[in-house]
């Protein structure tokens, strides 16, 4: 079990990682989130012994890391550019961290065999890493990273350097692979959609500090404050401005009988509660229509000219799918209503 | 692709081959006969043998000190900003550039006789390896240290996390990256041990004799040319095998190696062992190359009446004693027109050599690398001499002209801007071009963008030292008959023909200025290749 | 795999289109084509009409040739309508080699700075033209070393041991003769050159031949074996051991008798600052070795009359007084003026050793070898 307390990592006068603290448990699966710069890779360094602290302390079950040196805390890390040997092949890549254990010739070849099988390559052992696919590099990556059998497995935006329909195909890959790994696990990523399918749970970070660290459904639900409810891609979020029952919006008023909590600031409405209503309380023109296979995606902006727009998240099989320019009303389920901090 | 090594065959051939094969001819065959009586004598005295032994183990332990020196010195250089870093990185190419004479004055001064140091080293072994780790120190360090600073730290540190320790993580993973950029560096600087003249001589004494200082008197002395021609041949053979094991240790090392692209920024030592390291290493590198520096410019200072500018002011003022009045701007503008037109040839000539070795691989392009090698390694007794016998046959008469001079330098500073080049152009990534291709970038654009700063940055580590070995007078230039158009190191040599305090201040004055200029040189080629080129 | 960029090549290969032409237009420029490979004259440059177009003089000589200019060869130029070109060729051996190699095509008109110990071998060659020069008839006969006249004694040196001053003293005296030389009271106080790569070193060597001889009861050889029995400290070059090892004036060493020049503490007070009234270092008169530079005109030369006439010239007054100051050598002619430094501290040196042209040529490389063997 990895405990991180009040963890800050400088460079120089800046400050990359802020006084962060978390804990994964076994089995556990936490993924990081944040936006580019927000100190997500120095998290990972800094918990893989790469980076020295400048405050905080780091334990694993129970003893302090701070004397260990990085080879010999069997952490798995896997990069964003994988960073393979180009000298070695598939198998001198994977077979690495086998290296320096003392195992027969035999048993590493076997592991290495079991491994590369495990993330889809068997028998690309003697293949040259420049002859590899963008995935192919990604998985032999990873079983590198598997290979020693490390007690948590850290990755660091595995998927970026992919292209998108690569990108989902090996997401559903890899979620399964980890359930079968059973192994702590540290996911960082930028992309919410990986983070929600990945962690169990979701830490957001925000320029090296932690914002929150929530169940991935309850962060989806309920997102604490606006930056992270921005930062999931939902932009629906508008100053409240609420009296006794009225939501009022830029597109419209809303009967909102629930009173705000007292430190609400402003209001998030989930795209997806949003429904096209020809007598709905909320209305303006549609400025973007963008179909995604199942659902479509409408922006709206308010009816009197310029103001944020609404993303209304809609059923693409429900009717007729409304067009640029076309005034339209919605209605909203109260349930997709958040008030905000 | 073959086709574009005709410019450097061609090259290499009129001004290396030819006049090294004309005088090889006349010295063993003077009468159109070949005639080995003399060079089977020679060959036979057993002199002949412990001169070829003795030339050949005083490099080797050479090249074996400097690497130890260079090598930690390379990888400070490369990973880790301090203050002073960049002007260490453009210190150590100046002693490359002094005439022996004046190095061997400042390790006199330094272990000699009346030495600072206490000790007296000079006419030893210990003298000679010190000056030759002084002097090519700076190859290692810029060639080692320029690779070394583009090769992806974040390979290491994954071999750390899977479990290898640094010293492991080092030697099984960054060594065998680094691997083709030490022997690179490492065959220059046996080369140049192996043909040492002046540090031989001078700071050896008449007890130590190598093959070149052995072809010097037979030729430039005695006018034994068959001696000559016998010896130069046995060099030859050397090198020949030199380059034969340099070839196959190559070889397996055309790996496309992980670089950058960019120059990994160095970041400042953190922690006390890191500071420790890079304080240990920037001593050593004082100790071996600042301390002959700073005894220099302590001579360069010294007057009559304590220290002052006095050797300085009498060198750039108006001199009566006009025997020995080389004026200083004329001597530093023609050595730097030299160096630019050295680095100017030297330059394209290099890039083509450099991308028929890089993508065609096979013997003949090996071949053709270790050809290109063969002038650093030849006698400029023999080649200077090869000139003065073979190009008078020339539609244009070059022997006597000035054009000669960068000609003969660039004939030398070619393999390094080769050496340099090749493992830059066999990393472009194929994939980086792709990407800009796709992203909308024409070919020619395509090559502005990603292969020309990846050359660019290649031919300006070149160059910087095509400009070096330009400003310290390499290759036969000394053994050739020169129009007047005398440069810094010939200023320094006149100075000291004579005795006089005042010429022996000039002299170290005049050294220190060759110091200095080279020390510029050296910080605008680096500043041009981290800011202009590729922005990185 | 990584595949070459065509644009990449392209731009190459025209780069070194340019550095072709580049380099073949600095030739043309810098040089004259050779008349005999290409049959085609220099292209003449473009003057006035009424003056005809400077001829070239080439003048090859070694790194030691230095005169005051611009005045001296321009004096020159200006009254023969002529452009001196100087070839510097190493030292005067590394000269005469070069002369010899291009014998078929020589490199200059004429040839300044053979000396004696190199004459024969010039002279055997063949490379001079005879030729009496104008003013010749001036020269002392002890300083015209060739009846036949191939080339003209131009100055002169002694090569003598200088000591230091401030070593010595009235109660413990400088050397005065060879023989004081191996004497204990001088023990590991003496450093000298390497003949086989120093001038100096092979003068020095020269005069010991000439004084001790080669057979009978002591021989040079032994002398030498003697001089190295008392701790004589042998290195490369002139520089190293007057700078390097020697203790007087500017050198930096600790030894207090060098192998150097009669004209040496004129150098030592006049390149010091402030100049000093003594010199400090002084000459031992016995033992020196002459040595005289000769000038001649080449055979082949393309300007042979131009270069007769530069011949002449070096003996004029003019140049016979620039010469002292320059080179730090004697003017061949007798009573050319020379200045007070060099008369009040250059050493007179009475009955200097000599030894004749050919037999140095004849036997340099054996008395070489036995001197390697005698002194190790």
């Amino acid at each position: 079990m990895l405990r991180l307390e009040n963890v800050s990592v400088a460079y120089g006068a800046r400050p990359a990682l802020d006084g962060v603290s978390l804990e994964v448990g076994a089995g556990e699966r936490l993924a990081v989130l944040g936006p580019s710069g927000s100190g997500k890779s120095t998290l990972l360094r800094a918990i893989a012994g790469l980076e020295p602290l400048s405050g905080g302390r780091i334990d694993w079950d129970g003893q302090n890391l701070a004397g260990v040196p990085v080879h010999l805390r069997n952490f798995g890390l896997m990069f964003q550019d994988y960073a393979l040997f180009p000298h070695r092949d598939v198998a001198g890549n994977v077979a690495f961290g086998l290296e320096t254990r003392a195992a027969a010739p035999a048993q590493r070849r076997g592991r290495v065999a079991e491994v590369l099988t495990l993330v889809g390559l068997p028998g690309y052992g003697a293949r040259r890493i420049d002859q590899l696919s963008g995935g192919e590099q990604q998985r032999v990556a990873l079983a590198r990273a598997l290979a020693p059998t490390p007690r948590l497995l850290m990755l660091d935006e595995p998927l970026g350097a992919l292209d998108r329909g690569l990108r989902s195909r090996l997401l559903d890959e890899l979620t399964g692979l980890f359930a079968r790994l059973a192994l702590p696990l540290i996911y960082v990523t930028h992309d919410q959609e990986e983070a929600l399918a990945v962690g169990d749970r979701v830490a957001v970070l925000n320029q090296g500090r932690l914002e929150t660290v929530m169940a991935a459904r309850d962060l989806w639900l309920a997102p604490p404050n606006e930056f992270v409810a921005r930062f999931l891609g939902l932009t629906n979020v508008v100053p409240m401005e609420w009296t006794d029952g009225l939501l009022t919006t830029p597109w419209g008023s809303l009967e909102t009988p629930d009173s705000p909590p007292g430190q609400a600031t402003s209001v998030l409405i989930r795209p997806e509660a949003l429904a096209l209503d020809p007598i709905g309380p909320l209305a303006g023109v549609v400025s973007a229509v963008a179909f995604r296979g199942d659902t479509t995606t409408v922006l709206v902006r308010p009816a009197n000219g310029d103001g944020p727009r609404l993303e209304a998240r809609l059923r693409s099989v429900m009717g007729e799918l409304p067009e640029v320019g076309d005034s339209v009303r919605l209605n909203v389920d109260q349930a997709g209503v958040l008030f905000l901090p | 692709m073959l086709a574009l090594a005709a410019l450097p065959l061609a090259f290499v051939g009129l001004f290396f081959v030819f006049p090294v094969a004309a005088i090889l001819v006349r010295g063993l065959a003077p009468n159109g006969v070949l005639d080995l009586a003399v060079p089977l004598q020679v060959l036979a005295r057993p002199q002949t043998r412990d001169i070829a032994w003795f030339t050949f183990w005083q490099a080797a332990l050479s090249t074996l000190l400097t690497l130890a020196v260079g090598l930690p010195g390379a990888y400070v250089l490369a990973r880790f900003n301090f203050p002073g870093r960049r002007l260490l990185n453009a210190l150590v190419l100046v002693p490359f550039v002094l005439p022996t004479v004046v190095v061997g004055s400042a390790f006199l001064a330094l272990i000699g006789p009346n030495g600072a140091l206490g000790v007296r080293l000079d006419h030893t072994i210990w003298a000679i390896l010190a000056a030759h780790v002084f002097y090519n120190c700076g190859v290692v360090l810029r060639v080692v240290g320029g690779v070394w600073s583009q090769l992806d730290p974040r390979t290491e540190e994954v071999a750390r996390v899977l479990g290898a320790s640094r010293w492991r993580a080092f030697r099984q993973v960054t060594w065998p990256l680094l691997r083709p950029a030490v022997v690179s560096a490492a065959s220059i600087v046996f080369l140049f041990c192996f043909t040492s003249f002046g540090v031989i001589l001078i700071l050896g004494g008449t007890a130590y004799a190598t093959i070149e200082v052995a072809i010097y008197r037979a030729a430039a002395v005695l006018l034994d040319l068959p001696a000559a021609a016998t010896l130069a041949l046995v060099q030859l053979v050397f090198l020949a095998v030199l380059l034969v094991v340099y070839s196959r240790l190559q070889a397996r090392a055309a790996v496309g190696q992980r670089l950058t692209g960019a120059r990994v920024a160095a970041r400042p030592p953190r922690g006390r062992n890191e500071w420790a390291i890079v304080g240990a290493t920037v001593a050593l590198l004082l100790i071996f190359l600042g301390l002959p520096i700073a005894a220099l410019v302590e001579r360069a200072l010294a007057g009559s009446s304590g220290y002052g500018l006095d050797n300085f002011s009498a060198l750039f003022g108006e001199s009566a004693r006009g025997a020995l009045f080389v004026a200083p701007v004329e001597a530093i503008s023609n050595s730097l027109f030299f160096a630019a037109a050295a680095t100017a040839i030297c330059l394209p000539l290099g890039l083509l050599a450099a991308a028929v070795i890089a993508y065609r691989r096979g013997a003949l392009a090996t071949a053709f690398d270790a050809l290109l090698m063969l002038p650093l390694g030849t006698s400029a007794v023999i080649v200077g001499f090869g000139f003065l016998v073979s190009l008078g046959q020339l539609p244009i008469d070059l022997r006597t002209s000035v054009v000669l001079i960068p000609i003969a330098h660039a004939l030398v500073a070619l393999p390094f801007v080769v050496r340099a080049t090749v493992p830059l152009l066999r990393s472009i990534d194929r994939r980086l071009r792709e990407a800009a291709a796709v992203l909308g970038a024409s070919p020619a654009r395509t090559w502005r963008m990603v292969d020309l700063p990846m050359v660019g940055r290649a031919l300006l580590v070149g160059g910087s030292f095509a400009f070096a070995v330009s400003l310290g007078e390499f290759g036969a230039t000394l053994f050739i008959a020169r129009p007047s158009a005398p440069t810094m190191p010939i200023a320094i040599f006149r100075l000291l023909s004579q005795p006089g305090t005042l010429a022996f201040g000039q002299a170290m004055a005049m050294a220190t200025v060759l110091m200095a200029v080279t020390a510029i040189a050296a910080l605008a080629f680096d500043r041009l290749r981290t800011t202009s080129v590729g922005g990185t | 795999m990584n595949q070459p960029n065509r644009p990449l090549m392209l731009t190459i290969a025209a780069l070194a289109v340019v550095v072709v032409i580049v380099v073949g237009a600095l030739s043309g420029i810098f040089t004259t084509p050779n008349p005999d490979a290409a049959g085609t004259p220099s292209p003449a440059p473009s003057t006035p009409p009424t003056l005809p177009p400077p001829t070239q003089l080439t003048l090859l000589t070694h790194d030691s040739f230095a005169v005051t200019e611009p005045e001296i060869l321009g004096a020159f130029e200006s009254q023969n309508n002529a452009h001196v070109n100087v070839l510097r060729a190493g030292d005067a051996g590394a000269m005469v080699n070069q002369a010899i190699l291009t014998k078929d095509n020589p490199l200059a008109d004429v040839l300044y700075g053979v000396d004696n110990t190199f004459l024969s071998r010039a002279l055997d060659a063949g490379i001079f033209e005879p030729y009496h020069a104008t003013g010749v008839d001036a020269v002392p006969a002890a300083l015209r070393l060739d009846a036949r006249e191939r080339v003209t004694p131009i100055d002169y040196g002694d090569v003598c041991l200088n000591y230091d001053n401030e070593a010595y003293s009235d109660a413990n005296p400088p050397p005065q003769t060879l023989e004081d030389l191996i004497k204990p009271e001088y023990r590991g106080q003496l450093v000298v050159e390497d003949p086989g790569t120093s001038s100096p070193g092979l003068a020095f060597m020269l005069a010991t031949i000439a004084r001790f001889g080669e057979t009978g009861d002591y021989t040079w050889r032994d002398y030498w074996a003697d001089l190295r029995d008392n701790g004589v400290a042998i290195v490369s070059g002139w520089e190293e051991a007057y700078y390097g090892s020697f203790s007087g004036g500017s050198g930096e060493g600790d030894l207090p008798l060098v192998v150097s020049y009669a004209t040496s503490p004129v150098a030592e007070v006049v390149f010091a600052s402030p100049q000093p009234a003594e010199a400090p270092t002084g000459v031992m008169t016995d033992g020196c070795f002459r040595q005289v530079e000769f000038a001649g005109v080449l055979v082949g030369a393309k300007q042979p009359e131009l270069a007769k006439k530069f011949v002449d010239y070096m003996l004029a007054a003019g140049f016979q007084t620039d010469i002292p100051f320059n080179m730090f050598v004697f003017p061949a002619v007798p009573n050319t003026y020379l200045e007070p430094e060099f008369t009040d501290f250059a050493a007179n040196v009475p009955n200097p050793l000599t030894m004749a042209p050919g037999q140095i040529g004849a036997n340099r490389e054996r008395w070489l070898n036995e001197w390697q063997a005698a002194t190790h």
